[in-house]
């Protein structure tokens, strides 16, 4: 319990640090300055330079503020749609439960991240920034509801089982008031452990995807697109204690799903 | 019956993954562009005659059953992009993934299980925590920066794919496996194998693991699958040519022909280990 107070500490400290990161980066993160192109850290580049002029730290604060704050979301849409449509299987007849089962079988035969690489490849690739973002984290909240519907219609199936509920349906109480008064409430922590499942694999996709060029347009920063400026590093990525400055991305990276993967391990239902 | 029953439903699953794909790509707000249209080479009746070739693919129902019909005569059509024959590129590339991946699964099995069962007879032991944080910090590593770590600091060439897609698997092995090792541990009728004083090597391959051996079959059908998403990063950032980077160089030109063909296969091997491994399950239950 300790251990998960710390990491909630944690993390709660670095999305305070990010969403200020207007006021904490020293520059803005498409900000170029053509005499510091690749440079090394000083004074007023901590993280060094890019091969561009932009600031490192910048594009860190900003890649990373927009991984943390939009993972979640695209975790909570896909939560939501697994409420829904496992739900429905589960409370709506036979006919239905068959349909969504074949529907989940189907969106599961096909490995993750084909899907969504097939998917995002036929949006458009050269809209302005914001919509790229936009569109990567919607598709990754889009096409995750399989697993998690499949755990929530166990779950409502479970419940819809149980006494209490039996006798709810002998006493007349509408189909409609059941599942929100009865269901749902006995159903959330389940759903809150599906979007705490969710969310590092939402934050490694959006990093696969970007290290394939299929996230976030430029400037825009994120951690795929981060990960995906490294691919041109590799000569200076050799000696990784002259050029530390580069690793900045992967440590942040690893050490934000780490905590995450601690976290998640006993999933209580809420921060 | 079931053997007729499983292919039944493999058939169901690619047949109607290959038209959701199809239907997803066509239907999705860029599909309409094109970046041959950059060319500025290209005659005002080449790009008619392109609009006209996207505006065909949007009747899904009878583009879908050409493919179909073709596909039953062995013609799997031609890459726009790539202007080669699907059949010709899936020839080349397909053997070159799927070996990588029956060697990572293997790879990743002997890993994941195996520590999996060293952590398991060493409880609270340095041995455990060592297996438990490095298998947590595998599995918060993208499969494309593994790629790119390897690149940097290894052999890019040879077996750098394997290993990556290995070490991706690996975690999720272990963790599924070390689970079910510990669960099993705590039925009563290994703690009555305990009272009775049998050895542990005996408890552990007697009465431990062959209760969870249905559900790790299981796992092995699933492996294939995540070790196809694995691949896809592996060899676009360590240039393999397999599927994973054809489906990549599809993906961004929007070559709907090989973009179908693909999610055919993709669906095909996914389904049939899965079919397979239920098969198993199923022989190793009936033997039980």
């Amino acid at each position: 319990m300790k251990l998960r107070r710390i990491i909630a500490f944690i993390l709660i400290g670095l999305a305070v640090v990010l969403l200020a990161a207007r006021w904490v980066a020293p520059h803005g993160y498409e900000q170029q300055f053509r005499d510091f192109i690749a440079a090394s850290p000083t004074k007023d580049f901590p993280l060094g330079t890019d091969a561009l002029g932009r600031d490192r730290l910048a594009r860190l604060l900003y890649g990373s503020r927009l991984s943390l704050l939009l993972a979640p979301a695209a975790a909570a849409v896909s939560v939501f749609l697994a409420a829904l449509i496992g739900g429905l299987a589960a409370f709506a007849g036979k006919r239905w439960e068959r349909a969504i089962l074949l529907a989940t079988d189907l969106t599961l035969s096909l490995p993750w991240l084909f899907l969504i690489l097939t998917i995002r490849g036929a949006m458009p690739l050269d809209v302005q920034p914001e919509i790229s973002v936009l569109i990567t984290f919607l598709v990754l909240g889009l096409l995750g509801w399989a697993g998690p519907a499949r755990v929530v219609r166990a779950g409502v199936k479970q419940i819809n089982a149980s006494d209490f509920v039996f006798q709810a349906n002998a006493m007349g109480t509408p189909p409609r008031r059941i599942f929100f008064h009865y269901i749902l409430p006995n159903v959330r922590p389940l759903l809150f452990a599906q979007f705490w499942i969710s969310l590092p694999v939402f934050i490694l996709s959006e990093a696969n995807l970007g290290a394939m060029g299929l996230s976030v347009s430029e400037p825009m920063p994120s951690w795929g697109n981060l990960l995906r400026e490294l691919e041109s590093q590799t000569s200076a990525l050799e000696h990784p204690l002259q050029n530390w400055w580069l690793l900045a991305p992967i440590v942040l990276l690893v050490g934000v799903v780490s905590l995450l993967q601690v976290w998640q391990q006993r999933p209580k239902g809420s921060l | 019956m079931p053997v007729l029953r499983a292919l039944g439903r493999i058939l169901l699953v690619v047949v109607a993954g290959g038209f959701l794909a199809q239907a997803l790509i066509v239907f999705a707000p860029g599909y309409s562009a094109d970046e041959r249209e950059l060319d500025p080479g290209l005659s005002a009746e080449t790009r008619q005659t392109m609009l006209q070739e996207k505006a065909k693919d949007r009747q899904l129902l009878g583009n879908y059953g050409r493919f179909l019909s073709g596909l039953a005569r062995g013609e799997l059509g031609t890459s726009r992009s790539l202007g080669r024959p699907v059949k010709e590129l899936l020839e080349d590339r397909l053997p070159v993934t799927l070996l990588a991946i029956a060697k990572s699964v293997t790879l990743g099995w002997c890993l994941g299980f195996t520590l999996a069962v060293i952590c398991f007879a060493y409880p609270g032991s340095p041995i455990e925590t060592l297996g438990l944080v490095s298998t947590n910090l595998l599995l918060c590593l993208p499969a494309a920066l593994m790629a790119l770590l390897l690149l940097i600091w290894g052999d890019a060439r040879g077996s750098a794919g394997v290993w990556v897609v290995a070490l991706a698997l690996t975690p999720r092995i272990f963790r599924y496996s070390y689970n079910l090792l510990r669960q099993s541990h705590e039925s009563p009728h290994v703690l009555l194998a305990m009272a009775k004083g049998l050895g542990p090597i005996r408890i552990l391959f007697h009465h431990v693991i062959p209760p969870i051996a249905g559900q790790l079959i299981a796992l092995v059908g699933l492996s294939v699958s995540l070790g196809l998403s694995a691949a896809i990063p592996a060899e676009v950032v360590l240039d393999i040519p397999g599927i994973g980077q054809l489906a990549w160089q599809a993906a961004l030109s929007r070559d709907l022909p090989l973009l179908v063909n693909l999610t055919f296969v993709v669906a095909l091997i996914g389904t049939t280990a899965n079919a397979l491994s239920d098969y198993l399950l199923a022989e190793t239950v009936a033997g039980q």
